[in-house]
């Protein structure tokens, strides 16, 4: 019995120790933070009610109250809070990246001198003619369609 | 396209020049539809002296800036010259990063739409296409 | 078909002019290539022709698309289902 409540205590500090919070109770002894170091059970006599009442109030709130200031900030050095930060925005850049690709990719300038470009002369009809007819017989190729050719498609320069 | 198509349903009307009202207001607190007209006369004036010219258009990627003669308020014509000039630019020849193109042009029987891009915004002319007969080579 | 097809695509090259032809059909599939133009190109082809296609309501009237350099023009032509784009340089 003895041997088994010795071994129970260890098992149950060992967990208090694991649930340790990081940040500690900064008023382990439950008093007020502010140097109002009363006693609201020593005040009771002394004073009226309503003031014990308004300590009891301001009592509870103090021991809800988490001081971080005051707190030992032993969990996070200084450097290792700007490696987070830097950790941070980093993943915040990769994100942020990733959301930009997903908008259209921005248009190139083709020109520096649009109206001049658009001012300038059309394609030259032959080339228009020369497409089509390449489309044409294209076209005929794919559809087994018998093509009566009635002119030559490719015109041989150079030729003597 | 739904986004062009819905700028385009809020858009207000200037004259022969339209202005997209889904700009950040804000930063326009200051211009005043003087002000906007003059920027749209730099940017439409070489426009107009094109020859053969029967409309144009001026088209950023949040909505049609000016529009006139036969492309006045054309919002269906913005809309698919947009999404072209978009699909051209992925055209690239031997893995060249700059699109091999300074104009695209769609030739119909008598007539031409031609367009450019400078400065983030899209020239569209509608011009007369006049060339009838073959050159013979 | 296909034979025929590819003897089209090398006749169209001995055009001097000419560095490049691609055959795709309205899907983007690719039918046949020669040169500068190559299977990645199919898609771009066929769906900027479909995009100049709906520019006007005159069925009859077929579009062509160029996309003009200083060096030379990419052409693209919708026959029937299939389209066309010949890579042709300045002269």
């Amino acid at each position: 019995m003895g041997c088994c409540y010795s071994s129970e205590t260890e098992a149950s500090e060992q967990d208090r120790d694991e649930r340790k919070p990081l940040i500690p109770h900064p008023n382990p002894d439950s008093k007020p933070a502010n140097g109002t170091e009363r006693n609201p059970a020593n005040l009771s006599s002394a004073r009226t009610d309503e003031q014990a009442l308004l300590s009891s109030i301001l009592t509870k709130t103090a021991l809800n109250i988490i001081d971080v200031s005051a707190a030992d900030s032993q969990g996070m050095e200084q450097h290792e809070y700007m490696d987070k930060a830097r950790q941070y925005s980093t993943k915040l850049a990769v994100l942020s990246n990733t959301l930009s690709q997903k908008k259209p990719t921005p248009l190139p300038s083709l020109t520096s001198q649009p109206h001049q470009v658009l001012a300038s002369e059309l394609v030259p009809y032959s080339d228009v003619q020369q497409v089509s007819k390449i489309a044409a017989y294209a076209y005929s190729a794919i559809s087994q369609i018998k093509v009566d050719a009635k002119e030559e498609l490719v015109v041989q320069f150079a030729i003597p | 396209m739904a986004r062009l198509t819905n700028d385009c349903a809020l858009r207000r009307s200037l004259g022969h020049m339209t202005f997209p009202i889904t700009w950040s207001w804000l930063g326009w607190s200051a211009f005043y539809p003087q002000q906007i007209q003059n920027m749209t006369t730099a940017l439409t004036q070489g426009l107009e002296r094109i020859p053969d010219q029967t409309g144009y258009l001026v088209i950023s990627e949040d909505g049609v800036l000016a529009s006139a003669g036969e492309l006045e308020n054309d919002e269906q014509t913005a809309g698919v010259i947009l999404q072209m000039v978009q699909t051209a630019c992925r055209f690239h020849l031997h893995g060249a990063a700059e699109p091999p193109f300074k104009r695209l042009s769609v030739m119909f029987e008598d007539h031409a739409y031609l367009v450019t891009v400078s400065g983030q915004k899209v020239f569209v002319v509608k011009r007369q296409n006049n060339q009838r007969e073959p050159i013979s080579v | 078909m296909e034979a025929t097809l590819e003897q089209h695509l090398d006749d169209t090259m001995k055009n001097p002019a000419i560095v490049g032809v691609l055959c795709t059909d309205s899907q983007g599939h690719n039918l046949g290539c020669r040169g500068s133009l190559s299977d990645e190109h199919g898609g771009v082809v066929s769906v900027l022709a479909r995009q100049a296609a709906s520019l006007t309501r005159d069925h009859t009237d077929a579009p062509t698309v160029c996309l003009e350099s200083d060096s030379g023009n990419i052409l693209i032509r919708t026959h029937g289902t299939i389209t066309v784009a010949v890579h042709k340089m300045a002269s």
